[in-house]
């Protein structure tokens, strides 16, 4: 039953070797010619206007939490819809109008106690 | 098979969507429908009229247990549903019935004590409900997944309302710590059930039966399987709060609102007793030998530290705490001693535990609900003379968790203890005597600290202040009418006579309880 796994084990111990052995080989053989601009973090290719560790606003915490809940909804929209037709049918129909049911009632509450306003 | 299923009807295919009996989960179905209404009236309901949210609630739970009622009668052979992941057998309505018997009471006797501090929130019913689901889901649950679903959604609404008074330290972090620590748990549970997963390739509880029933005699038991099994004891240990995994326990239900911890305290371990057992007893049962060593260790770990370390308290959710960790050790017992005799007495026990802990903590609770937490020991002095009644209901319901005759608690542990003795576990039975003979102590002390006078300073009491302060506190609690509901009134009297009742007529109960086992769906 074990025996099973070894092929796992096996590509597990590749891929660690893989990726330590190229950090390695990068480190100790390539070129380093530190400037400034090489030491920044990147971002994008925008030059960092302040320190990443300062204080964030809740409200983009807040944000990102809705956000996560309805994109999950999305998440779960999509292969309903592939499947509706041809296996679902009114059954999955009921099922998936009473999970957005239960969502918009979130919505609702979270509008109604101002989750939504900015400030 | 009562009730319509929808698997009967004609517009889908059968091989696709499983069988769903919905009215085999119904008071489950009635509590969850309940929480969306009480999230839609909490909109709606202007902030001082918060009360209606209360009885709407407590209506709610009184639906579903009517259900449960109802269910109980068609229930004789369990009909399982979902494709065999949830089932409603007498076992799990038992439990069912014990988890919205403390949800009612809950609910009931928080307004005043919402109000009084200032923390009469709607989210505080709502998030109550969704935890309740949990617990009924995690009852009647027969699989795994859907085991870790009622963990998990018993547990997050707890960590919430656990940090509930937010402006508080104290609440805070026991929000965090519940928060941390439970993750911690479901961690172990989860990996717990990947291992044996990973061995059986079976989630559904009947099917791993069955894999032990054949692996066993053979002795192909892999220790991948037996790992696994240990590591779900370990996940559920921690949410009976059994030592050593109990350390969240003290400080979660200290810092929490007094009628979170009276929740916490009793329906979150009804239903994770009502998993373990399900889980251990029935579909572990046939490799018994591989965990009843290491579980009795728990048990008799949870009495010693239990009733040891609560003798130092000083507040009574301190105290309580710890004799709940040593309670969860008494049921441990009918765990480790398995089907029939351990399962029923483990049952009996958990029906005295909700009398008897929802009781203590609904007196503290109407004590408490004067604007200021009763809580040190010192506030509870000279009781028996300001409110002899609550005081000498709180007595009883000491009383019974120190074990009296004439009390539930006393023929909860006999059960128990010579559930032990016929299996041939004296050592466990022996432990429960001894352990039980101290808890006798502390439990006594809070009651003879009610008898004695308010402004007393006792030698043995160094946390204990001058009169000045204490007449003080008596002042600031004022309105002894406050708390004092009609509600809260009957509900303490049917916690007390319950609590007598299973003390005095134990076969009443014990021979429904007798015939029931618990289905693995």
């Amino acid at each position: 039953m074990l025996s099973a796994y070894i092929p796992l084990l096996v590509f597990l111990a590749i891929v660690l070797a893989f990726g330590v052995g190229i950090t390695a080989a990068s480190n100790l053989l390539g070129p380093r010619h530190p400037t400034k601009a090489k030491g920044l973090p990147y971002e994008c290719g925008i030059v960092p206007s302040a320190s990443a560790r300062r204080r964030f606003a809740v409200t983009f915490y807040l944000t990102a939490m809705l956000f996560i809940v309805f994109d999950v909804e999305a998440v779960f929209l999509y292969p309903w819809a592939v499947l509706l037709r041809s296996t679902l049918h009114l059954f999955g129909l009921i099922e998936m109008l009473v999970f957005i049911a239960l969502l918009a009632v979130g919505l609702a509450y979270v509008w109604r106690k101002g989750a939504l306003e900015w400030d | 098979m009562t009730g319509w299923s929808v698997g009967a009807l004609p517009w889908y295919p059968l091989h696709f969507v499983p069988a769903v009996d919905l009215l085999s989960a119904l008071p489950e179905l009635i509590v969850g429908a309940g929480m969306v209404l009480m999230l839609i009236a909490d909109l709606l309901v202007p902030p001082s009229r918060r009360g209606i949210l209360a009885v709407g609630t407590a209506a709610v739970l009184s639906a579903a247990l009517v259900a449960v009622i109802w269910q109980w009668g068609g229930a004789a052979h369990a009909y399982a549903t979902f494709d065999g992941s949830f089932v409603a057998d007498r076992f799990g309505l038992f439990s069912d019935a014990l988890i919205l018997s403390t949800a009612i009471v809950v609910v009931l006797l928080s307004p005043p004590y919402l109000a009084g501090r200032g923390l009469h929130a709607g989210e505080y019913y709502i998030l109550l409900l969704a935890s309740v689901v949990g617990m009924l889901t995690l009852a009647g649950g027969t699989n795994l997944i859907v085991i870790f679903l009622g963990v998990e959604l018993l547990s997050i609404p707890l960590y919430v309302l656990a940090g509930f008074a937010r402006d508080e330290r104290r609440s805070q972090e026991a929000g965090m710590k519940y928060l941390l620590l439970g993750g911690f748990a479901s961690a172990f549970l989860l990996y717990g059930m990947a291992l044996v997963y990973g061995d059986t390739g079976k989630t559904n509880l009947t099917a791993i039966h069955r894999v032990l029933l054949e692996a066993v005699p053979a002795g192909h038991v892999s220790p991948l399987l037996m790992a696994g099994i240990g590591l779900i004891g370990i996940g559920l240990a921690f949410k009976v709060s059994a030592a050593p995994f109990h350390w969240w326990t003290p400080d979660v239900y200290e810092g929490s609102p007094v009628v979170v911890t009276t929740f916490m305290s009793v329906a979150t371990k009804v239903a994770a007793f009502a998993a373990f057992l399900r889980l251990f007893s029935t579909t572990f049962g046939s490799a018994q030998s591989g965990w009843t060593v290491p579980l009795a260790l728990v048990a008799i770990a949870s009495m010693i530290f239990g009733n040891v370390v609560a003798l130092a308290q000083r507040s009574m959710k301190r105290m309580l705490a710890y004799s709940g960790i040593a309670q969860a050790g008494y049921i441990l017992i009918g765990v480790a001693v398995g089907q029939p005799d351990g399962t029923a007495a483990a049952l009996y026990y958990l029906a005295a535990y909700t009398a008897m802990n929802t009781g203590a903590f609904a007196v503290l609770t109407i004590l408490s609900s004067r604007g200021r937490e009763c809580d040190e020991y010192r506030h509870l002095r000279g009781l028996g003379r300001r409110e002899p009644f609550l005081a000498g209901l709180l007595a009883i319901f000491l009383l019974s968790l120190a074990g009296f005759p004439l009390t539930a608690g006393f023929f909860g542990k006999f059960f128990l203890f010579s559930a032990a003795i016929h299996d041939g576990q004296v050592p466990l039975a022996v432990w429960g005597v001894v352990t039980s003979a101290v808890s006798v102590f502390y439990y006594l002390r809070v009651t003879l600290l009610m008898l004695g006078q308010a402004g007393e300073t006792e030698g043995m009491d160094p946390g204990s202040t001058g009169g000045d302060q204490l007449e003080s506190w008596a002042v600031q609690t004022g309105d002894r009418r406050a708390g004092w509901t009609l509600p809260g009134r009957v509900l303490v009297l049917t916690a007390a006579a319950a609590t007598l009742v299973l003390g005095i007529f134990p076969t009443v109960v014990y021979g429904v309880i007798q015939g029931i086992h618990a289905v693995t769906g």
